[in-house]
């Protein structure tokens, strides 16, 4: 299969990404600049290193990254859902955004985005177990700013 | 186990507002490939707004000539010959009215209903309702039975029909291949390999390519570097260093200085697996001929790329006056005719 059509499935989750680390009015910008960067690096991505998927995600990553320094923005704070009780959006969303960046990070990768914990270790450039610990450290976080807010 | 009871609603309520959130995400772009630039796929936002951008086939807008030429690789020639020298190779190719021709790619049939025309189309994405289009460099057919090509089948519900990749054979008559004989024909890959580095392993062995941020940003480096010199360096590529496909790879760099002198100087910003070798032409001897070339027919698609040795001229077949007109260009020319002779 070529490169570029093997990257397709992965779109979503480049989507997701991109969205959840940027202004989702740049999420497209951002996905579209990661395909465009990836398929001219694609002569780096090495199957043995990780899936395609996981580099794409990495490259998506730095992309939002590069866009958020570009444009001067803060790292976006999730839109609260729509259908939940008013009270627990803003709750979770301030609660979020209390979060140090890296656990964040972490909380937006693998809970908002859906990424396994290997690929959310790829984004963060970091160990796995690192994943676990900073998912670990941010969900005894939140719990303490919910409760305290209780 | 038993799991403390406040992390799992902490848990459940970071899952359900991320399931809801994911829920509530427009679908994602479908990007737009357009045509390539001597740096690879350029990307295009229609206006910027990937929203209203489709999915297209690459090659339908001419990015056949994305296809890079293997290091070493002599373009093929007609009837399995052995390749020619250059300075016969131009001869080699001229087909005349009346020949034995194959060419091989796709058919496709507009909706319009006109004749038929084999290109090579290459990597057709088939999820989305966008019209393709063969790049210019096509053959029309005639007297071809369509409904017993491989693969006929209508793109979508854009109207277009399309075979798979077979072989056509038959005789160039009136600027058209009257068809004789249809077979499947897979297609070469797409990307091919780009081959064993052309350099012996260093005495200290290869360096390796460090973490991917530092080989990225050398990368980086290595490449602007080489586009501010194009009258010294003929371009950069990656091939194997051995002749496993799943191993580490170096960069290769061409150039028409001194291998050692430039092999010193770039080891100080690429300091990882690194191979300089010889370049007969520079890249703006290259790109000069190339832009030259270009103007000579609208019809040819032609492009500088990996190994950049050569100025590759992709076109339906060279006839007399094709030939002509590409001589004085000969030895910086590797011609990919879409139609060659078949004795």
């Amino acid at each position: 299969m070529l490169f570029s059509e093997r990257m397709l499935p992965h779109l979503p989750a480049m989507a997701h990404l991109a969205a959840r680390l940027a202004p989702a009015r740049h999420r497209d910008d951002i996905v579209q600049e990661a395909l465009s960067r990836a398929w001219r690096k694609r002569h780096q991505f090495d199957p043995e290193r990780g899936s395609l998927r996981t580099w794409l995600l990495a490259v998506t990553a730095d992309q939002a990254r590069k866009a958020t320094r570009r444009r001067e923005l803060p790292i976006r704070i999730a839109a609260p859902p729509v259908d939940s009780p008013i009270e627990d959006r803003l709750d979770l969303e301030a609660a979020l955004g209390k979060l140090p960046p890296r656990q964040r990070l972490a909380v937006d990768c693998f809970y908002f985005v859906g990424l396994s914990v290997a690929e959310t270790a790829a984004v963060m450039r970091c160990a796995e177990g690192t994943v676990k610990s900073s998912l670990s450290d941010a969900r005894t976080r939140l719990r303490e700013l919910l409760e305290g807010h209780q | 186990m038993t799991r403390d009871r406040r992390e799992i609603d902490i848990e459940a309520l970071l899952e359900e507002a991320g399931a809801r959130w994911r829920s509530l995400q427009p679908a994602a772009p479908e990007p737009t490939w357009h045509e390539e630039t001597s740096h690879g796929l350029a990307y295009l936002a229609a206006g910027g707004v990937a929203a209203a951008a489709v999915l297209v086939a690459i090659a339908a807008v001419g990015l056949l000539s994305m296809r890079p030429i293997e290091m070493g690789q002599e373009t093929a020639v007609p009837g399995g010959q052995a390749s020619p020298s250059p300075e016969d190779q131009m001869s080699s190719w001229v087909v005349r009215e009346g020949d034995t021709v194959v060419a091989s790619g796709q058919v496709f049939l507009r909706p319009d209903g006109e004749e038929p025309v084999l290109c090579r189309l290459g990597p057709v994405l088939l999820i989305s309702n966008f019209t393709p289009q063969c790049p210019r460099v096509q053959v029309a057919l005639s007297g071809l039975d369509l409904t017993t090509l491989p693969g006929w089948k209508q793109f979508g519900d854009t109207g277009v029909w399309l075979s798979s990749d077979v072989r056509v054979t038959g005789t160039w008559r009136a600027g058209k291949l009257e068809v004789s004989d249809v077979v499947s024909s897979p297609a070469p890959p797409y990307f091919p390999d780009p081959g064993v580095v052309p350099c012996p392993a260093p005495d200290t062995g290869w360096p390796g390519n460090g973490d991917i941020d530092a080989a990225e940003a050398a990368t980086e480096r290595l490449d602007a570097e080489i586009a501010a010199h194009p009258e010294l360096y003929s371009g950069m590529w990656w091939a194997w260093i051995g002749t496993a496909r799943s191993g580490p790879r170096a960069v290769v760099v061409g150039t028409t200085g001194d291998v050692a002198a430039v092999r010193s100087k770039l080891e100080e910003i690429y300091p990882f697996d690194l191979c300089v070798v010889e370049a007969r032409f520079s890249r703006s001897e290259l790109d000069a001929a190339a832009e030259q070339i270009s103007g000579l027919n609208a019809s040819w698609q032609v492009r500088v790329d990996q190994p950049y040795e050569k100025v590759l001229v992709q076109l339906v077949l060279v006839d007399e006056e094709a030939a002509k007109l590409l001589e004085p260009y000969r030895e910086k020319v590797e011609l990919d005719p879409l139609v060659t002779r078949a004795d």
